[in-house]
C-alpha cells in the first residue's frame, strides 16, 4: 500500500461548508432551541473617569419581568477578574475608570424589559479628570489611575522591560550614520462579525456553572472568572464554540460578558445570556495597544547596521489585560537585522482610555513598523537600493538577535529566500510603471519581519487527550479553539497522518475545559506547532501500544510493523497484516489503556532579566511584503494595486488554510495602515459603529498575492512554524515605504489616511514654493 | 404606545395617510437611513407609512423633455432602465451609493427627503437643474429641488405632502459626478460634485454645478456657474479650480481643512469630465429627442 499524504494537502476544513451554507452554529444560534433564557444587560458610564457618588436601583428592581439588579455590593465572589491581573472590576463600585466600566447588571425575561430597567437606574457620578496620553500619565505629577493596583505601585506603569546589547549609546556617537525620529501607532479594534457572547448556566447538581463563550482558551476564560463566581476552577465548565472572529480580542474581551452573563445566572439560578451591542463592542473592549516610539538607528557608510537606542511607550488603557507589549516590542526593536548594540525600553502607561488586549501581532506590528520605515530612511540616506540595504544586515545562520538568541537553520532560516521570490514576482530590479495620469504618482516598497512561534513565557506547552476507538477512529480532546484560522483541519491532518488512520476517522473534540487538557490558549501563533507535536507525541504512544499487541497478533515484533490507513501489516510483506480495529479490541481485553495524554515542550528559555537577554522563541517564521500604490496628489487618496506577501512557515499543514491566513493578515494589515482609527472626547470615543470606524472592504483591496516558503523546523510537527500572527506584521511599512518612494514624502505615524497624505503634500509645496 | 405601520399600494390611499397623520407619520421610502433613526429610537412616529409597494411610484418615463423618476424608484432600478443610460453622472453617482443591498431598496426620492448632508443622488439631481413633483390632497405642485432643501433634515415638503416624482431635464444630460471618499464602498463622501454642463463650440452654453458633503444640505455654485457661461470651457474651468466657491461653508470637522484643499480640485476634475463627454455619449439608437 502506497502510504497516503495527509499533511501538506488542502482538505477541506470541516467547518467551511457549514459556515457558508449558514449550518454552524454560533452562540447566538443556540439560542434559538432554548426556552426560558434571561437576557441580561449592563449599565456603563457617560464618563470615561468619575467618582460613584450613588446608585438607585429601586425603580428598575420593582419593574415587572425583571429578574436581576446587581450592583457590586451584591456580587458573590471577588470583585475583579482578568488574564494577567484581576484588576478589572466585575462591576465599578467606587469609581469608573473608562467607559466601558460596568456599575449595575440587569436580567429580565426580554430585551425591552432590561432597557427599560436599565433607564430606571439613577446614577449620580462626580466626573475627575481624563487621562488619554500615556505620555502624560508618565509624567511625576500624573495621578494615579489605580490607587492599588494588585501588580503596579506609586505610578502609572503597567509593565516594562529593557532589552540590552553590546554599547549601544557608545556606538551611536561613533557611527558614520544617524538616524533619529519618532514613530506612533494608534490603537485599532478586532472588527469581529460576532459581538462578544455568553450564555451562561448554573448547574444544579455540581452547584458550578456551565459558560458558553467565545475565547481563546476555555482554560483562561475560567482562570480569569473562577475567583468573581466564587467558584472552585473544577466547578467553572467553559465550551467556546465555533467564534464569529476574534484575532486575540476574545481572549479577554469575551470576559466582560461572560463575567456578566456569569453573575446574573448565579443570582437568578436561571440560563442568562448577555451580547453587546456593537457600539458596546467598539467602546468598551480591548484594543491593539497604541504605541509611541523615539528611535535611533545608526549604521556605517557602506549600510552595515551598528546600533539602536529606542524609547518606547506604549498606551495601556484602564486595565492590565494581556500585557507583554513592552517586552515583545524591546524584543523586536532590532527586526530581522543583525545589530550588535541595542538598547530598548518600553514600557506600557495607564490612561482612561479602552484597554489595549491581545490583537494578531501582540505588539510586532508596532515595532516592525518603526524598525522598518528607518531602513527605507537609511536606504534613501545612503542612496541604496532598501532590498540591497535589507540583504547586508538580515540574520543568517549563526547570527544573534537583539536579544542574544542564535539564529538557526535547522529552526528554519527562510527570510532571504522570502525577499528574494517576493521581488521576483514584483520584478523588483526593473523600475515601476508609472502612470499617464498627470496627478497620479507611483511607488513601491518592501518590509521585512520576522515572528516567534509561541509565547516565550516558562509555562508555555501543550497537552491534548486522544482517545482510541473501538472501531479504529480517534477521538482527539484539545483546548484549542476554531475561530476561522483553520485549526480543526490542520490538528485533524496531523493527527492522521502520525497515527497512519484516515483523516476522516479522526474527531477533534475543541475547546471545552472539561475535556480537554489545560495546554495554553489559542494565541501566539502556537497551536499548529505546539498542539501540533503533543498530538504526534500522544498518537506515537498509542500506536506503538497498537503495533506490540498487533504483534502479538501476528506473531511479530513490534519494530518491524507499520501502521498505514488503518492497517497494521509488516514491513515490505503488506499480505502480513491486521486491521487496527483488531489490534484495538485486543488490547482492550488485554490490559492496554487506548488513551494517552500527548504533550510537548519547546526548549526551556535561557534568560537574563536585566538585559532582556534570553532564547524564548524556539523558532520564527519570516517574511517579505511588498506594496505598490498608486497616489493622486490633487486629493491624498492613495489604492494599493499590488500586495505580495511571501511568509516562511516551514511547513504548510493545509496549504489553502494557510493561504487564508496570509490574506487575512494582509487584509487586516490594510486598514491598520490605511484607515483604521479611533476619535476622542474626553475619554469617550466617538468612533463606535462601522460607519465611522473604517475597516477595508473587497473592493479597498487588490488581489492578496501569496508565496509560501517552506524552511522546515527541525522542532516543529512535519516541519512547521506559525502562520496566524505574521502575515500582518510587515504590512504597515511597506505600504508606508510605497508612499515614501511615490512622494518622496515620509510618513512616521499610523494610520496613513489620504488627509495626512495630501496636507504633507501641500506642507510640500509650501516649503518648495 | 405602539407604532401603526401601512403599506399603501397607491398614490391616493398614501396621501390620506398623510393628511390623517400628518407630522405624526414617518413616510419609509427604502428606509436604509430612516429606519436606522427609528430602530435606535430617535424618531418615535406614530404611523410609518412604506411607500414600496406602490408600483407607479416605481415607474421611470419621458415626458414632456424631462426624464420623470418615480418616487418610490430604487437605485437599483435607475441603473437598469435605459432612459437614465443617457445621464452617465447620476448613474455614477447613485452607482457609488452604499453597497448592493443598500442600491437594492434605496431611493433617489428618500435621499432627497431625508435631506442630509452628503447625498450622492440627491447631489447629482442638482446639479442636473432637477425639478420635484409633491403630490397634496389638492394636487401636485413643482418645485426646483434647489428650493426643496431648506436645511438639515428640513425640505419644503408639506407634513401631508408626498414626493411622487423628480424630473430630470433632458437638456442637462450632459453630466458628470465625483465623489471623494475614505474607502471605495460604504463610506460617505467628503466632497461631492455634480455638474452638468451645455458647450457650442467649445464654448459653456450653460453649466450647473451641485455641491455635497460641504454645507448642512448640498447646495448650487451659482458663482462659478456664472464664470463658466459664455466662455471657452477650457478657459473657464482652470479659473474655476483656482477658486473655492462662495457658496460652500463646509461644517466644522476634522475634515474641514481637506474638504477645503480639494474642492476646487474637484469641481474642476468633475467639470473636465464633463466637457470630455460633450457630444461622445450618445448611446447607440437613442430613444431620446
Amino acid at each position: 500500500m502506497v502510504k497516503k499524504q495527509v499533511v501538506g494537502e488542502s482538505l477541506p476544513r470541516p467547518d467551511a461548508l457549514a459556515k457558508v451554507q449558514g449550518r454552524a452554529r454560533y452562540i447566538k444560534d443556540m439560542l434559538k432551541s432554548r426556552k426560558e433564557v434571561l437576557i441580561g444587560r449592563a449599565l456603563f458610564p457617560p464618563y470615561a473617569h468619575a467618582r460613584i457618588v450613588s446608585i438607585d436601583v429601586r425603580e428598575a428592581t420593582c419593574l415587572p419581568g425583571v429578574a436581576a439588579v446587581v450592583t457590586a455590593k451584591d456580587l458573590p465572589g471577588f470583585n475583579g477578574y482578568g488574564v494577567a491581573a484581576l484588576d478589572k472590576p466585575v462591576l465599578a463600585e467606587n469609581e469608573v475608570r473608562y467607559q466601558g466600566d460596568p456599575v449595575v447588571f440587569v436580567a429580565a425575561k426580554d430585551q425591552k424589559t432590561v432597557d427599560q430597567a436599565l433607564s430606571l437606574i439613577s446614577v449620580e457620578y462626580e466626573p475627575l479628570s481624563v487621562c488619554e496620553d500615556p505620555r502624560e500619565a508618565l509624567k511625576p505629577n500624573a495621578s494615579l489611575i489605580h490607587k492599588n493596583h494588585p501588580l503596579s505601585k506609586n505610578n502609572n506603569i503597567s509593565s516594562q522591560w529593557r532589552v540590552e546589547k553590546g554599547k549601544a549609546h557608545e556606538a551611536i556617537a561613533q557611527a558614520d550614520i544617524i538616524l533619529e525620529s519618532d514613530f506612533e501607532t494608534q490603537m485599532a479594534d478586532h472588527a469581529y462579525l460576532e459581538p462578544e457572547i455568553c450564555i451562561a448556566e448554573p448547574d444544579e447538581i455540581t452547584g458550578g456553572i456551565t459558560l458558553i463563550a467565545p475565547g481563546h482558551s476555555p482554560h483562561l476564560t475560567c482562570r480569569s472568572l473562577a475567583a468573581a463566581f466564587g467558584l472552585p476552577h473544577s466547578k467553572v465548565h467553559v465550551v467556546s464554540p465555533i467564534v464569529g472572529g476574534s484575532f486575540g480580542g476574545k481572549e479577554d474581551s469575551n470576559l466582560e460578558i461572560a463575567v456578566m452573563a456569569g453573575i446574573l445566572a448565579l443570582k437568578t439560578g436561571c440560563a442568562v445570556i448577555c451580547e453587546y451591542t456593537r457600539e458596546e463592542s467598539l467602546r468598551n473592549t480591548g484594543k491593539r495597544h497604541a504605541s509611541y516610539s523615539h528611535r535611533k538607528l545608526a549604521a556605517t557608510k557602506d549600510g552595515i547596521l551598528t546600533a539602536i537606542v529606542a524609547d518606547i511607550t506604549i498606551e495601556k488603557g484602564a486595565y492590565k489585560s494581556v500585557d507583554p507589549i513592552p517586552q515583545r516590542m524591546a524584543m523586536y526593536g532590532g527586526g530581522v537585522y543583525r545589530v550588535p548594540n541595542a538598547w530598548v525600553e518600553a514600557r506600557s502607561v495607564f490612561t482612561n482610555h479602552t484597554y489595549g488586549c491581545a490583537f494578531r501581532g501582540l505588539g510586532v506590528p508596532q515595532a516592525i513598523f518603526s524598525i522598518e520605515c528607518q531602513m527605507d530612511d537609511l536606504a534613501r540616506s545612503l542612496q541604496m537600493d532598501p532590498v540591497k540595504l535589507r540583504l547586508k544586515n538580515i540574520l543568517e545562520d549563526g547570527d544573534q538577535t537583539i536579544t542574544g538568541q542564535v539564529m538557526k537553520s535547522s529552526r528554519g532560516l527562510g527570510l532571504k529566500k522570502c525577499i528574494e521570490l517576493a521581488c521576483q514576482r514584483v520584478r523588483w530590479d526593473q523600475p515601476l510603471k508609472q502612470s499617464t495620469e498627470p496627478a497620479i504618482r507611483r511607488g513601491r516598497g518592501i518590509a521585512v519581519f520576522m515572528y516567534g512561534t509561541g509565547t516565550g513565557y516558562p509555562n508555555d506547552g501543550a497537552h491534548c487527550f486522544l482517545n482510541l476507538q473501538m472501531d479504529g477512529s480517534l477521538m482527539v480532546g484539545i483546548a484549542t479553539v476554531e475561530m476561522g484560522q483553520g485549526g480543526l483541519v490542520a490538528m485533524a491532518q496531523m493527527a492522521a497522518q502520525a497515527m497512519g488512520i484516515a483523516f476522516e476517522k479522526v474527531n477533534i473534540n475543541y475547546s471545552d475545559n472539561h475535556t480537554s487538557p489545560e495546554a495554553g490558549a489559542t494565541v501566539a501563533s502556537r497551536s499548529t506547532v505546539f498542539l501540533g507535536n503533543a498530538i504526534v507525541n500522544g498518537c506515537m504512544i498509542l500506536k506503538e501500544r497498537m503495533l506490540k499487541c498487533a504483534g502479538q497478533i501476528l506473531g511479530a515484533d513490534f519494530r518491524d510493523l507499520e501502521l498505514l490507513e488503518g492497517i497494521i501489516q509488516v514491513k515490505q510483506k503488506p499480505e502480513v497484516y491486521v486491521g487496527l480495529p483488531e489490534a484495538i479490541r485486543y488490547a482492550f481485553s488485554h490490559q492496554v489503556p487506548l488513551s494517552a495524554v500527548g504533550s510537548w515542550y519547546p526548549p526551556l528559555n535561557r534568560l537574563d532579566p536585566v538585559k532582556g537577554q534570553d532564547t524564548r522563541m524556539h523558532t520564527y517564521t519570516f517574511g517579505a511584503y511588498i506594496a505598490e500604490v498608486s497616489v493622486d496628489i490633487g486629493t491624498g487618496i492613495y489604492t494599493l494595486d499590488r500586495s505580495v506577501l511571501a511568509c516562511d512557515l516551514g511547513k504548510a499543514i493545509n496549504p489553502q488554510a494557510a493561504e487564508g491566513q496570509m490574506e487575512g493578515g494582509v487584509a487586516q494589515g490594510i486598514g491598520f495602515a490605511m484607515m483604521e482609527k479611533f476619535d476622542w472626547k474626553n475619554g469617550i470615543s466617538i468612533t463606535d459603529t462601522y460607519h465611522n470606524y473604517l475597516i477595508p472592504t473587497a473592493m479597498d483591496l487588490p488581489k492578496l498575492e501569496t508565496i509560501i516558503v517552506e524552511e522546515s523546523n527541525e522542532l516543529g510537527p512535519f516541519g512547521a512554524k506559525g502562520i496566524g500572527e505574521p502575515p500582518v506584521v510587515g504590512v504597515a511599512p511597506a505600504i508606508r515605504n510605497a508612499l515614501y518612494d511615490a512622494l518622496g514624502i515620509p510618513f512616521y505615524t499610523l494610520p496613513i489616511t489620504p488627509m495626512k497624505v495630501l496636507a504633507a503634500i501641500k506642507q510640500r509645496e509650501r516649503e518648495v514654493g | 404606545m405602539s407604532t401603526a405601520f401601512y403599506r399603501p399600494t397607491d398614490t391616493l390611499e398614501a396621501i390620506s395617510l398623510l393628511g390623517r397623520f400628518g407630522k405624526r407619520a414617518i413616510i419609509v421610502n427604502g428606509g436604509t437611513d430612516i429606519v436606522i433613526e427609528i430602530s435606535k429610537g430617535r424618531l418615535t412616529p406614530e404611523a410609518i407609512i412604506s411607500i414600496s409597494d406602490i408600483q407607479e411610484l416605481h415607474e421611470i418615463s419621458h415626458q414632456n423633455g424631462y426624464i420623470r423618476i418615480g418616487g418610490s424608484a430604487t437605485y437599483y432600478e435607475m441603473m437598469e432602465n435605459p432612459l437614465l443610460n443617457h445621464f452617465s453622472g447620476m448613474i455614477e453617482a447613485i452607482s457609488q451609493v452604499g453597497s448592493p443591498a443598500i442600491r437594492q431598496v434605496a431611493t433617489l426620492a428618500g435621499n432627497i427627503c431625508t435631506a442630509a448632508p452628503a447625498p450622492d443622488g440627491c447631489t447629482m439631481a442638482m446639479g442636473l437643474d432637477a425639478v420635484v413633483v409633491l403630490a397634496g390632497p389638492s394636487g401636485e405642485r413643482l418645485l426646483p429641488l434647489s428650493q426643496m432643501l431648506l436645511g438639515r433634515g428640513k425640505t419644503a415638503r408639506e407634513e401631508h405632502e408626498l414626493l411622487t416624482a423628480i424630473l430630470l431635464p433632458i437638456s442637462k444630460k450632459n453630466c458628470a459626478y465625483l465623489r471623494l471618499a475614505r474607502r471605495r464602498a460604504q463610506d460617505i463622501a467628503k466632497v461631492m460634485v455634480g455638474v452638468s454642463l451645455e458647450l457650442q463650440d467649445g464654448v459653456c452654453k450653460d453649466a450647473v454645478i451641485s455641491l455635497g458633503a460641504l454645507n448642512a444640505v448640498p447646495c448650487r455654485a451659482y458663482s462659478l456657474e456664472k464664470l463658466l457661461k459664455n466662455n471657452r470651457i477650457e478657459e473657464g474651468i482652470a479659473r474655476v479650480e483656482e477658486i473655492f466657491p462662495q457658496e460652500a461653508k463646509p461644517r466644522p470637522s476634522p475634515f474641514r481643512e481637506y474638504k477645503e484643499q480639494v474642492l476646487p480640485t474637484m469641481i474642476g476634475r468633475t467639470l473636465r469630465k464633463a466637457a470630455e463627454r460633450w457630444g461622445t455619449n450618445e448611446p447607440e439608437n437613442s430613444i431620446l429627442p
